[in-house]
């Protein structure tokens, strides 16, 4: 039950019926003391103390108190990331740079009621690729330790993280010269944005972010690319996306995205199953909904993220049919489907043969990760780069 | 605890009022003190320039009907932000 809470409270726009469906959740859950934390993994833990609140749920005041400290936390971390941003922002805006906030630092301020809501590790900005250098110099003058690349390929999206120490945090910011990795089959630049930056403030500073439609689809990319078999999806990310596509229904380009980018109406089709999306959404917007998949929520729980060992009295059944057979859910997003196309082929063909080709991957690769040290996809995104 | 000694506030500590609630936390550590109004005062006394003494006084000078408790419940408030890492006597 507090999977089905935790999946509730990742939205933005929380309803009256939303309020209603906490209430009914809240008096199924039989362990509260896990909630915080795994609130907080997933990003959540302002989120679920606010609307624990404001909907007068009643639980545990132990469990109060660990959501109020989170969320106390994440406010002072979001102050001192907000000072640190009006200074870089400015420092390039002297040097006549000209900087796209990314992901949840932008996130925060143009979606979220409160910026504190959202959780933020790092800062993400978007510069020139022919900047980005000029960009990462700036920031060691600012105090940042900030480390130039060793070598002009780029095959990372940023350059190497740059920190500096501010009031008892570190602040990380990242200087991307492109929202992909190299080996990744897509790429986008700052020259290669299809729609118009939107401006929107930070506490008096006018800062830029994607468009919608471009925000939308380095999002979903980013659940896409996390939605695989090492690593689960933060539901941050799915109140992010649901955010967006739920406040900007009526500006935004369908359109666009239907012809562009349909992988965004696929993962909007999923995430309505768990957190139902506005009326206004799903008539502004193409969105297939077909019946609900089994296992909504349920993370891919197989090798390779759970180690391949027998389990007692069970062998290795269990972690073979987590393997092969994961949930509907996961595997309609690890395959970008929406609720109505056929799973027939991904569940019987594609899905074994992907585990098949990480098996087989992993056995002839392992020898060159381990003797350079070199992730084999950053070795063919190096290629890419030299190619070119 | 002597109260010639000087409590002094460690960095990254924090007091916030939430909820109706006086919260005293640490940035990255995950212990949290709940505050009293008498506490969130002393907590706030701290500023490495008083003695104990002087914040007992300070404190006897605007609860003069509770001067009694003060002494007892200052030391006590001092030996809890102590242990929870909050304070550091110099």
């Amino acid at each position: 039950m507090s999977t089905q809470l935790l999946t509730l409270c990742s939205r933005i726009n929380f309803t009256e019926e939303n309020y209603q469906q906490l209430l009914e959740f809240s008096k199924q859950v039989e362990i509260w003391d896990d909630i915080p934390l795994l609130a907080e993994q997933q990003g959540l833990a302002p989120l679920v103390c606010r609307y624990l609140k404001d909907g007068k749920i009643e639980h545990p005041n132990n469990v109060r108190r660990e959501l109020q400290a989170l969320y106390l936390r994440h406010k002072h971390a979001n102050r001192i990331l907000t000072e640190s941003l009006h200074e870089i922002l400015s420092a390039f805006q002297q040097a006549g740079i000209r900087a796209i906030l990314l992901k949840g630092m932008a996130l925060s301020y143009l979606l979220y009621p409160e910026p504190n809501l959202r959780p933020k590790r790092d800062m993400d900005i978007l510069v020139k690729k022919s900047e980005a250098k000029q960009a990462q110099q700036i920031l060691a003058n600012l105090g940042f330790d900030a480390p130039l690349p060793n070598n002009e390929l780029y095959s990372d999206k940023h350059l190497p993280i740059a920190d500096r120490q501010s009031q008892g945090m570190t602040v990380s910011v990242e200087i991307h010269h492109n929202l992909f990795d190299a080996y990744y089959p897509i790429s986008m630049t700052f020259d290669d944005l299809t729609v118009p930056q939107i401006s929107f403030p930070i506490d008096g500073t006018t800062a830029y972010t994607l468009g919608y439609e471009d925000m939308l689809w380095h999002l979903c990319q980013h659940v896409a690319y996390h939605a695989n078999v090492w690593e689960p999806i933060r539901l941050i990310w799915v109140a992010d996306i649901v955010g967006i596509a739920e406040k900007f229904a009526l500006d935004i380009d369908w359109t666009h995205i239907t012809k562009e980018y349909p992988l965004i109406l696929n993962m909007l089709s999923l995430f309505h199953c768990f957190t139902p999306l506005s009326a206004q959404l799903l008539s502004a917007a193409p969105i297939k909904v077909g019946p609900k998949p089994q296992g909504i929520g349920e993370e891919f729980s197989g090798w390779p993220r759970v180690p391949f060992k027998p389990q007692e009295n069970k062998g290795y059944k269990p972690i073979l049919r987590a393997t092969l057979f994961p949930s509907e859910w996961w595997l309609r997003l690890h395959y970008g489907l929406d609720t109505t196309q056929y799973l027939f082929l991904y569940r019987l063909i594609k899905h074994p043969l992907y585990i098949f080709a990480i098996a087989s991957w992993r056995s002839v690769f392992a020898k060159l990760w381990y003797r350079w040290q070199i992730h084999p996809l950053k070795l063919v995104g190096r290629l890419k780069q030299s190619v070119k | 605890m002597n109260i010639t000694q000087i409590p002094k506030k460690q960095p990254d500590y924090y007091l916030e009022v939430m909820d109706g609630e006086i919260l005293l936390f640490h940035l990255s550590r995950r212990n949290i003190l709940y505050c009293n109004q008498t506490a969130s005062i002393i907590w706030q006394l701290c500023d490495g320039k008083r003695t104990v003494q002087d914040i007992i006084t300070v404190l006897s000078n605007t609860y003069p009907e509770s001067t009694d408790s003060i002494i007892e419940q200052t030391k006590s408030l001092l030996e809890q932000f102590q242990k929870q890492g909050a304070i550091q006597f110099v």
